[in-house]
């Protein structure tokens, strides 16, 4: 079996030159895989407004706070010497639905905000599709590509499936545009976190299965026999197609079912809805852990990703990982006092932060929870797994929350909730070991509600000019140690740790 | 100015050298026999829906009859639809097909095989059967052939070639000493290399 490595050594050598400081070089990607990078992009599906998160603009603040998105003081908890606010919230409805909810997004940054760093942002399209697309390659800014693909290219040519996209459907799960891109830091779309495992291997859990030498020998005899006798197989010996099968059929499938993620990547347990002692399976040794972080993971598409992310990451299958919450309503039954629904019962509105159409500041309290949860299970999780070369794996993790736009900035005069449309002015927020921790890169005007840039080298607010995704996009590669010689990016050193 | 001299000869021996030429490139074309590759390669995945009506066609077999995951996932409808090409537009938002073969996908081609011809086999040796039979009666390599032969006949849709019957046998000596059931082993592997090859899964 001959690594991507080995592969990309031979083709150094027979180009001879211009691939040894590029991201191809063999030296680069060996580097790469002994010392990664882990990176979550966290989608903030349908416009996370960074002002009714980290950000929240307390009514004292402004000249006008009745009729801008701002918070009655007494509910703006901050922290000492932090740029970073929480707003508990509880509300009887969201919009039209009648769910009670209570959010405390300050238990999560009175754990985290050491690590979170907030990055002010005016994009360039409220397009849901395109702003999520240039969430992720800084409005095409590096040839097309997208941050998981060089964070996969770089770091992930070692592991065997280094890029997975959680969640399907959204701009932040396109592919990029450079067909230099290996296949292999391509993404892998995985449709029910709960399910997928059992595609990791050709036979085992089926009820009719085959011994695996009998499996390996049926192999041999389709690839080496059968195929190239069939009059198809030799008229389309040549097909890129067929070679991209051919090669899916080998070294990748075959580490895949040697590590065992049929079971490593198990996040149910056996039950009767999926009895998996029955086919002689079982769940991972950390699906435990992964649930309790994750309880919600039978019900809550988010929940079941986040915990599918955590063992992708700690098995050794992925460096990036792409998870969010998606446009669907996510319900959870529980008890109700007969007055509406259960309090707590809705996971995720309809349209997830976009419910911020009809219901603004409900919409973006149930949803920013729901990303301050993840954030909060991932974290502890990733810091009680040792990396083996020492530290923990959270020391070399990103978590990107990618909030694709923000939201108008005014309401009615005195509403408690409201709805809003989209809008180019927000940012975004980054917790990780490797930019600078409890830091607001930008600020806010409280007058406009509007955020302000910041100085690309120094960090520095600059309340009359805004930064571009080009910036955050340039700024998290550098942060993540991605080679950019020769992309043309601006050095954005301002958002990685000193 | 003078006419050359060897203009005329040199006219009149182009059409000569111009049949040579013509000769030669047939004589070449005819040793090296018909293009055997296609020049466009235009090949194309079939659907994990399409190619398992084939496959159910082929084994007699109804569709939710196929593969189940785990006894109550639908492999193809459910449980690895989109992995073999297929959509899911209300619940995931995948209204096309990925653009590229998931990595998993050989993988779950080969679940859904095994399961169908393993289900197929399982029936055949219950009794009435349709394709197994043969080997079911008595095993040897004629009655191998004749499975070998319906399997392509009936899932590829054409006769099969002596190459292709051989490289099945070839599978028989492989296995015959790896397992302890060599009938069901071979028939159910058979099949699995003729419903999974590519020109099952692609057209």
């Amino acid at each position: 079996m001959r690594s991507r490595r080995a592969l990309l050594q031979q083709l150094s050598a027979f180009a001879g030159v211009g691939l040894t400081s590029s991201l191809l070089s063999p030296k680069a990607l060996a580097k790469g895989a002994q010392d990664p990078r882990f990176l979550i992009v966290l989608c903030a599906t349908g416009g996370g407004s960074i002002i009714d998160g980290p950000l929240a603009v307390k009514a004292s603040e402004s000249a006008t706070p009745e009729v801008l998105n701002t918070f009655p003081d007494a509910m703006v908890k901050q922290w000492q010497g932090s740029p970073f606010r929480a707003v508990d919230l509880s509300m009887n409805s969201i919009g039209a639905i009648p769910a009670p909810f209570s959010t405390r997004p300050s238990a999560v940054l009175e754990r985290h905000r050491g690590a979170l760093m907030v990055a002010t942002q005016t994009g360039t399209s409220v397009n849901h599709q395109i702003a999520e697309r240039r969430s992720i390659t800084g409005n095409e800014a590096f040839r097309g590509r997208t941050l998981q693909e060089l964070v996969a290219w770089q770091y992930g040519a070692e592991v065997p499936i280094p890029n997975v996209h959680l969640l399907a459907g959204t701009g932040f799960n396109d592919a990029g545009t450079d067909a230099t891109v290996p296949a292999w830091a391509r993404r892998q779309v995985v449709a029910d976190p709960a399910i997928w495992p059992l595609s990791l291997h050709g036979t085992k859990g089926l009820e009719r299965g085959l011994p695996a030498d009998v499996l390996q020998a049926v192999r041999k005899v389709r690839a080496e026999q059968f195929e190239p006798a069939t009059r198809f197989g030799q008229v389309y010996a040549e097909a890129p197609r067929l070679a991209e099968w051919a090669r899916l059929r080998g070294e990748p499938q075959e580490r895949i079912e040697a590590m065992g993620l049929i079971e490593k990547l198990m996040v149910a347990e056996d039950s009767p809805a999926l009895p998996l002692s029955k086919f002689g399976l079982r769940s991972s040794g950390s699906a435990a852990a992964a649930r309790s972080a994750f309880p919600n993971s039978d019900t809550d598409p988010l929940h079941a990703q986040a915990a599918l992310a955590f063992l992708l990451l700690k098995h050794g299958v992925s460096v990036s990982v792409t998870l969010g919450p998606d446009f669907g309503f996510a319900y959870a039954p529980g008890v109700s006092d007969g007055a509406g629904l259960p309090p707590d019962s809705v996971l995720n509105p309809p349209l997830g932060f976009d419910f911020s159409h009809q219901a603004h500041r409900a919409a973006q309290a149930v949803v920013w929870s729901r990303i301050y949860a993840v954030v909060d299970g991932l974290i502890g999780l990733l810091q009680a797994e040792p990396f083996a070369g020492g530290g923990s794996m959270w020391d070399r993790t990103m978590i990107y929350v990618a909030t694709e736009f923000g939201r108008t900035k005014s309401r009615p005069a005195g509403a408690e909730d409201w709805g809003t449309g989209h809008d180019l002015n927000n940012g975004v927020a980054v917790f990780s070991p490797l930019v600078p921790g409890d830091t607001l890169r930008g600020g806010v005007d409280p007058d406009t509600c509007l955020t302000y840039g910041f100085d690309p080298d120094t960090g520095e607010p600059t309340p009359d000019q805004n930064n571009a995704e080009v910036d955050i996009f340039s700024g998290l590669l550098g942060a993540l140690g991605v080679d950019r010689s020769d992309s043309g990016l601006p050095d954005v050193p301002a958002l990685r740790r000193a | 100015m003078r006419p050359d001299p060897q203009l005329l000869p040199r006219l009149m021996g182009a059409p000569r050298r111009l049949a040579l030429l013509l000769t030669l490139e047939l004589l070449s074309a005819c040793a090296a026999g018909p293009r055997t590759t296609s020049r466009i390669n235009r090949v194309q995945p079939r659907s994990g829906e399409v190619w398992a009506r084939d496959l159910g066609h082929a084994l007699g077999l109804q569709p939710w009859e196929l593969c189940a995951e785990l006894g109550t996932r639908d492999c193809v409808e459910e449980a690895h639809r989109v992995t073999l090409g297929g959509v899911e537009p209300a619940s995931l938002g995948i209204d096309a097909p990925l653009p590229e073969p998931s990595v998993s996908a050989p993988m779950a081609a080969d679940r859904v095989a095994i399961s169908a011809c393993g289900e197929r086999y399982a029936r055949d040796k219950a009794g009435p059967a349709l394709l197994f039979g043969p080997v079911l009666e008595r095993d040897n390599r004629w009655r191998r052939q004749e499975v070998g032969a319906a399997l392509v006949l009936r899932m590829l849709g054409r006769p099969a070639t002596d190459d292709e019957l051989d490289a099945l046998e070839a599978l028989y000596d492989t296995i015959k000493d790896q397992t302890d059931d060599p009938v069901r082993s071979w028939a159910v592997g058979a099949c699995v290399v003729v419903t999974t090859s590519t020109e099952a899964l692609f057209y």
